[in-house]
């Protein structure tokens, strides 16, 4: 009995160990699951103890330089119900339909539904809001909601791009900038059991939405306006493809205005017609490439002075031999004698043959890198395109000698006047940029801020001047003449390219462009405008596109008062008609040079306006009255 | 405890928050008017009618299969229904086969021959048993007899013969019925099926970790708005622990260790050897359900449906434990006389 009594004591001792080891592996389990591991699994639960509602940050704005709105946010409110707690009054109800102005017997079906939450009314001004909220009927919430809305519908629609319904941007800056616009959204959380039903005593928490941060463009709306104005003209007037426009401060790379034609609302988004939708939200300007035409000879002629490589005299017979092969210049009686300044004012296709030629391809290629004509600009958009170049080692000299006048490359029209940028302001290529600064509206903090940024050097500040010299000729005197605005200096180039369909050179079918600049301040502005297939026999860039150019410069120097270069010169000084005759008073004023209006014959001038020895415009009309 | 977990379901589904209270106080008063008869049946009854009450028992257990007294639940058939009383046969099996072991033990001294018959008798429960099918029950037994059996004194070929075809039979079972293969691979990850195989011990895990350290409180659970099935029953483990925290669970934890030694003292002074091993049965049933609920509801093994004694809802349980506890009561009082009989001869 001894024997198995102490066998029983020491199993018994043996079994209590085991169980207590077994115990307190289940207390470390306890102890990892409650302790340890707790906030990540409450985190996971939070979510199931809670029934949220979501409130929908502010997008950010959009707002040009000078802080007019382009894009903003719109906030409604969005009415919800819980049934189970309704008190279903008749009063109540009758109240909210008021308030709402929505129909009895729907509103009835919506809130006698098996549901734990059901929507009631979307788009409920603020207005409507404060007044359901005043009423403070248990089971209702509100929740806010954000819609995009742009105050000058047709405009800048490729640039700004669109959003979804659910305001997440798909194209142009809301969709580059998406991250950054969107804000965080904030949310009402409430404890409820499995089904949705609010556990009474609870409390509601919210959580206030983020608004997103706003963007202000490069865009100066007013440019932007006389831009959009005339490619809209353009189109119309040309039953052309598209037409689009450019203008970029040459020195900063800011771009102050960008458009093209046809486009649509952006607040009336083609959302069913995606074909629509897809080509008109296109930036041609960005992303599409085209055979630039007479436009490069400025490239051209640039990497000719660079390279020393200009001759003292050219001579233009309609046509230039290179291997063999006769490429014929535009004008195909030729231009006769002329030197290199002419050869640009004229246009003269063989005189840039021969200037491409005399650099060789090898250099040629080089400055075309040097120009950033072989990347990407790198301009904050998305959807940019690169140029197509033929690979250096199959350009033959016919190449080359087509490529000097601006075939057989394609760039994209930022690349382009990003290229001649640098020709202008000196010899520095910069990138573009179109969006200023990302700033928070409601605390004014800059978040990030663009400037100037200078990608490489491209030539010397001679070549620059002398070009411009040059381009400002081509607007005086040669083809460009049609962008000339007194008083003021223009320079210039136009450009038509023909259009390629399946690889071969499509007849009729033509891209007229403008490339003009003008400088207001320090600073060059530059301008490119492309009419894509112009309809009709004036198809030149001289005649479709220059006029437009001098329309938008003209609109340019009106709002930005900027005085005419001879304004110092003009000046006259009114000279004293009273008391004189009519005769005497003819006479001065015919040496004076000051056109005339009078009243009266007989005796003498009583009254002149404007008034003796004031200042005035020598264009001016003045007028006297004699009694 | 039980209202607390449960008040909230209850009111839902039989829109009487204290339906559960209720029935559990009942439960609960029968439960201590069996203690009382327990108290006053001496154990030499017991003894003597232990075959009697295995008979009974077995053929209760084989009344869940005839319909209309047996009643099916959640695809089991686990409960009778007997003039108005509805009950769980294999609550009251378990301890019948503790007492019928014991008594065995006591009689026969051959070892061979003991161990045959104690193998036969828990096969028996244990298969009808698993026909219900109640799984969990059936893995108690399982180990009560066991543990039972190496208190007896066993050869480790006899185990041998024991275990092998117990493990077998173990894996054709799991095999068979694809729910359980469901859980099992929902114990390992349970976050693969959350909607799922994986969701009430998600759900049991969310409820330990929001209690932490000290819990949320009573009646602060947040688990029992409907997200936790069974809280009231087989995860009212993973309330308390929200309600209380590690500290709570620990408590209970403590007691049952404290009963669990407690029990094996009263073996120990037992006066005779049925008695002995009678309280290590009774005991051993108790721990071992513990021990299984607790590993269930921190997924530490296999989830199994099992009442945590003494704390879950359920009538049955409650009265059959109350009831043996009287047992252990009659045994510690035998050992206490046999001393001072001792003392004075």
């Amino acid at each position: 009995m001894d024997i198995s009594k102490r066998l029983i004591d020491k199993k018994l001792l043996t079994i209590i160990i085991v169980v207590t080891f077994l115990f307190v592996m289940l207390v470390s389990r306890l102890f990892y699951l409650q302790i340890i591991n707790a906030d990540e699994l409450v985190a996971k639960a939070y979510s199931q103890w809670t029934r949220d509602l979501a409130f929908t940050a502010n997008r950010g704005e959009i707002l040009d330089r000078n802080g007019v709105t382009l894009a903003s946010s719109n906030t409604s409110f969005t009415l919800y119900a819980r049934p189970n707690e309704l008190s279903k009054s008749e009063d109540e109800i009758n109240k909210i339909i008021e308030i709402l102005d929505i129909d009895k017997e729907a509103f009835l079906t919506k809130i006698n539904k098996k549901v734990s939450e059901v929507k009631i009314a979307t788009n409920i001004s603020k207005k409507q809001m404060l007044s359901l909220v005043k009423l403070n009927y248990s089971g209702y919430y509100l929740t806010v909601d954000s819609n995009r809305y742009y105050p000058f519908g047709n405009f800048l629609t490729q640039t700004i791009g669109f959003t979804s319904s659910d305001n997440v941007g798909i194209s142009g800056l809301e969709l580059l900038y998406n991250a950054q616009l969107m804000g965080i959204d904030g949310a009402s959380y409430t404890q409820s059991d499995l089904i949705g039903n609010k556990i009474s005593n609870s409390k509601t928490t919210y959580l206030s939405p983020l608004d997103g941060f706003s963007l202000n463009l490069t865009i100066d709306s007013n440019m932007q306006l006389y831009v959009e104005q005339a490619v809209n003209e353009a189109l119309i007037k040309y039953s052309a493809n598209s037409a689009s426009c450019i203008m970029m401060n040459a020195n900063t790379g800011e771009i102050l205005s960008i458009a093209s034609a046809p486009t649509y609302d952006l607040n009336n988004i083609p959302r069913n017609d995606s074909n629509t939708l897809n080509a008109q939200s296109k930036q041609l300007i960005i992303s599409d490439v085209y055979e630039p035409g007479s436009t490069f000879k400025i490239i051209t002629s640039a990497i000719g002075l660079e390279e020393d490589k200009i001759k003292k005299g050219y001579y233009c017979p309609g046509f230039h031999i290179v291997d063999g092969q006769r490429i014929k210049c535009w004008k195909s009686i030729g231009h006769g004698s002329q030197n290199f300044a002419e050869g640009i004012c004229n246009s003269c296709n063989c005189v840039f043959m021969d200037v491409a030629l005399s650099v060789g391809k090898e250099t040629f290629y080089a400055y075309l890198d040097k120009f950033g004509l072989k990347n990407k600009t790198g301009l904050d958009f998305p959807g940019e395109s690169s140029s197509i170049l033929l690979p250096l080692d199959n350009v033959k000299n016919v190449d080359l000698a087509r490529i000097g006048f601006g075939q057989a490359i394609a760039v994209t029209p930022i690349q382009l006047i990003c290229a001649v940028s640098s020709i202008l302001n000196g010899g520095n290529l910069i990138k573009p940029y179109l969006v200023k600064s990302i700033y928070d509206k409601n605390t004014n903090i800059v978040v990030k801020e663009n400037n100037t940024e200078i990608v490489k050097n491209t030539v010397s500040e001679e070549t620059s001047n002398l070009l411009k010299e040059y381009l400002v000729n081509v607007v005086e005197k040669g083809s460009g003449k049609n962008a000339k605005i007194d008083g003021y200096t223009i320079g210039g180039k136009t450009g038509t390219s023909q259009k390629y369909l399946n690889g071969a050179i499509a007849k009729g079918k033509y891209i007229s462009s403008f490339l003009g600049f003008t400088q207001i301040g320090n600073d060059n502005i530059v301008c490119l405008f492309m009419v894509d297939e112009p309809k009709g026999y004036l198809y030149y860039g001289s005649i479709v596109a220059a006029p437009y150019v001098k329309n938008i410069f003209e609109n340019t120097f009106n709002y930005l008062k900027i005085e005419r270069k001879d304004y110092q010169e003009r000046l006259v000084t009114m000279p004293s008609l009273i008391g004189l005759s009519l005769q005497e008073a003819l006479s001065i004023l015919k040496n004076a040079g000051l056109s005339y209006e009078y009243t009266g014959e007989q005796g003498m001038v009583n009254y002149q306006m404007p008034n003796p020895y004031d200042t005035i415009d020598k264009d001016s009309v003045v007028f006297f009255n004699v009694e | 405890m039980i209202y607390s977990a449960s008040y909230y379901s209850a009111k839902i589904y039989y829109n009487d928050s204290f339906f559960f209270l209720k029935k559990q106080a009942i439960s609960l008063l029968s439960a201590i008017i069996c203690f009382f008869i327990s108290k006053n049946i001496q154990l030499e009854f017991w003894r003597k009618n232990a075959i009697v009450l295995y008979v009974i028992s077995i053929i209760l257990l084989v009344m869940v299969f005839i319909p209309k007294i047996g009643v099916e639940n959640y695809g089991a058939r686990r409960w009778i229904n007997l003039f108005g009383i509805s009950f769980q046969p294999s609550e009251l099996a378990k301890y019948a086969l503790v007492l019928m072991i014991s008594s065995l033990i006591h009689k026969i001294d051959n070892p061979g021959k003991r161990f045959v018959l104690i193998a036969l008798v828990s096969l028996i429960v244990v298969v009808l048993i698993l026909l219900e099918p109640n799984m969990s029950i059936a893995i108690t037994i399982s180990f009560v007899v066991l543990i039972m059996i190496i208190f007896g004194g066993l050869k480790l070929k006899y185990l041998l013969l024991l275990l092998i075809p117990v493990i077998a039979f173990g894996v054709v079972l799991v095999l068979m019925e694809p729910y359980r293969l469901a859980r099992l691979s929902a114990f390992i990850d349970p976050w693969k099926s959350p909607q799922n195989e994986g969701y009430q011990l998600i759900q049991s895990f969310y409820a330990l970790a929001g209690g932490g350290l000290f819990g949320v409180g009573l009646f602060n659970s947040r688990q029992k708005y409907l997200f936790l099935p069974f809280a009231e029953s087989d995860f009212i483990f993973s309330i308390i622990c929200e309600e209380f925290g590690f500290v709570g669970g620990l408590i209970i934890i403590a007691l049952f260790i404290a009963v669990f030694i407690e029990g094996l003292l009263i073996a120990k002074q037992a006066s005779t050897k049925f008695e002995a091993f009678l309280s290590i049965g009774i005991i051993s049933v108790i721990i071992v359900q513990a021990l299984l609920n607790v590993a269930v509801v921190t997924g530490s093994i296999p989830p199994t449906g099992l009442p945590l004694p003494f704390v879950s809802y359920g009538g049955t349980s409650i009265c059959v434990i109350y009831f043996f506890i009287g047992m252990l009561d009659v045994i510690k009082k035998n050992s206490l006389q046999n001393k001072c009989l001792n003392k004075i001869y």
